[in-house]
């Protein structure tokens, strides 16, 4: 679906990605997360055709995603982290967008606007921020795309649209899409994003499916900190030890944990990984 | 499915276009209408004279021309804007069609309805009272050819600030000003040091023969006959002007808009 290879960027002369690497399959939900500023938002974007690589190559799909071909763009989607909506009905906006969509469901953009509890024929500027995003997620859904690009899609959004979401997204996921969600909410959408990918300034640190790291790291809640652990937070309870798993036995990942282990632990994570 | 063009999804997107920007257009038409009507009133109140049909058809022109400068900055100002431009772009239509559907609202439908709601305001007022606004416009608007001419030339214009709405991001219509009149100040300055360096002679044979020359418009430049070297200057200088004013300048601006949309990023 998306093939990244050694791919350079840089806005100016401030470097964001210098030889990332990646390859992005479809039927999965991808975690794109990291630091502030490590290019998780550059990333959609490139990819979305917003911005055009240095050097090294980005395909999506068979594409140079900034030639922005209306065949391309037609089997993509892309919510920014602050979307605003403009100043007309959100039913009239998905209508007169979603005919330029091949797969475009006008059905099931009223289902889940009814599921969001937003009002289609309120006007954008008339819906608070949450709400606005609510509309444009169901649009995405709605538009049957291959690849659905989300920046940040759970903020400004309530604790039961949290959940509202995650339900839609994981009902949304089929074999043909690709979802891609950057997020430092992790804990919002935790048990739906898989594989994990963690970026930093250096490219990418980690991409692996949950399986894969719940069979190499272990996730524990020990009364103390583990010895020679890879990583100790102190929580409620005890300590979150990141260590590696040498029982064999899965673990339930702590996708907040895993986050702040790789970036300590970078190289060593990079090794376990690798090997 | 053609990238680069399709006409099915070219007049979807004239649909999308016109559905969406039509309040836009309406309220420039009817603004400049009620400008009028304003008019109009003032001179009922304060008992003014009458006003010639033919200083209201001046006016219909000076608010279509407004509404065409006006026209791209109002219409597609976020185009280019970080935020607010990913929606459009990422709309599944060709740079080309977008590029269309722009042109055609601003070159032609906003104007078009500018000019029109005036007429209209103007005709309704001059059948009410035609006391004070006496005569039609719509009777003195000119030929078809003079109208044409100055829409022509008006266009030109007009390109030229698309092309800065495209090529700025913040403070686009000062920019846009401000680079119109360096372009006009850096023309003068290539005409003057033309005249006072390579065609020196002829300039100062001009300027020491006993003759006065006058000008109605730049295109009489061209019909000038007489003295060999003198007619040859200005008939140079004229077809120059020619030149850039009518395919350098809307070919670049076209260009550059193209471009520009194409290759935006955010």
């Amino acid at each position: 679906m998306v093939t990244i290879e050694n791919l350079h960027f840089s806005y100016s002369r401030h470097t964001v990605f210098n030889g990332v690497t990646m390859k992005l399959e479809a039927g999965k939900i991808y975690g794109l997360l990291g630091q502030n500023g490590v290019g998780k938002t550059t990333l959609l974007k490139i990819i979305s055709g917003l911005l055009r690589v240095k050097s090294g190559s980005c395909r999506v799909m068979e594409h140079n995603p900034f030639n922005r071909e209306p065949g391309f763009l037609g089997e993509l989607y892309f919510i920014p982290e602050d979307f605003t909506g403009p100043d007309m009905e959100v039913n009239k906006f998905a209508r007169l967008r979603g005919e330029f969509y091949p797969n475009y469901d006008e059905n099931k953009f009223s289902r889940l606007m009814t599921e969001f509890e937003v009002n289609g024929n309120e006007k954008f500027t008339r819906l608070s921020f949450g709400q606005q995003k609510k509309a444009i997620i169901a649009f995405a859904l709605s538009t049957n795309t291959k690849l659905i690009l989300m920046d940040e899609p759970s903020n400004g959004l309530d604790i039961p649209s949290k959940a509202q979401l995650r339900r839609v997204i994981s009902q949304a996921s089929s074999d043909d899409t690709c979802i891609i969600i950057s997020t430092h909410q992790v804990r919002d959408l935790e048990n739906l994003i898989d594989p994990i990918i963690i970026l930093d300034k250096n490219g990418v640190l980690l991409n692996a499916t949950i399986e894969e790291i719940s069979r190499k790291l272990c996730f524990e809640l020990s009364p103390m900190p583990g010895e020679g652990a890879i990583y100790n937070e102190p929580a409620l309870g005890g300590y979150i030890v990141v260590d590696r798993n040498r029982s064999g036995e899965e673990c339930k990942v702590n996708i907040e944990a895993l986050f702040n282990a790789v970036l300590l632990n970078k190289k060593l994570i990079k090794d376990i990984f690798n090997n | 499915m053609n990238e680069f063009f399709d006409i099915n999804r070219f007049f979807k997107l004239v649909r999308k276009e016109y559905s969406e920007r039509l309040p836009v257009i309406l309220k420039i038409a009817v603004i400049f209408s009620l400008l009028l009507i304003g008019f109009w009133v003032s001179v009922i109140v304060f008992n003014g004279s009458e006003v010639s049909a033919q200083a209201r058809v001046l006016y219909i022109y000076a608010a279509t021309f407004l509404s065409m400068l006006m026209a791209p900055f109002n219409l597609y100002k976020s185009y280019n804007h970080p935020k607010k431009g990913i929606d459009y772009i990422v709309l599944p239509a060709s740079a080309m069609e977008k590029f269309l559907s722009m042109l055609l609202n601003s070159v032609i439908v906003l104007p078009l309805a500018t000019f029109l709601g005036v007429l209209l305001a103007d005709t309704l007022i001059a059948t009410v009272n035609p006391s004070l606004f006496e005569g039609f416009a719509i009777a003195k608007l000119g030929t078809l050819g003079v109208v044409a001419e100055k829409y022509g030339e008006a266009v030109i214009i007009q390109l030229g600030f698309i092309f800065g709405n495209f090529l700025f991001i913040k403070n686009k219509v000062f920019k846009t000003l401000m680079s119109a009149a360096g372009l006009y100040i850096l023309f003068a300055m290539v005409i003057m040091l033309l005249l006072t360096t390579v065609f020196k002679s002829d300039f100062e044979a001009l300027q020491n023969m006993n003759t006065s020359i006058k000008v109605e418009s730049i295109s009489e430049l061209g019909n000038i006959t007489g003295s060999e070297g003198l007619t040859s200057l200005l008939k140079g200088f004229y077809y120059s002007v020619v030149v850039i004013f009518y395919v350098i300048c809307p070919v670049a601006f076209l260009g550059g808009t193209f471009y520009k949309m194409k290759t935006q990023q955010y």
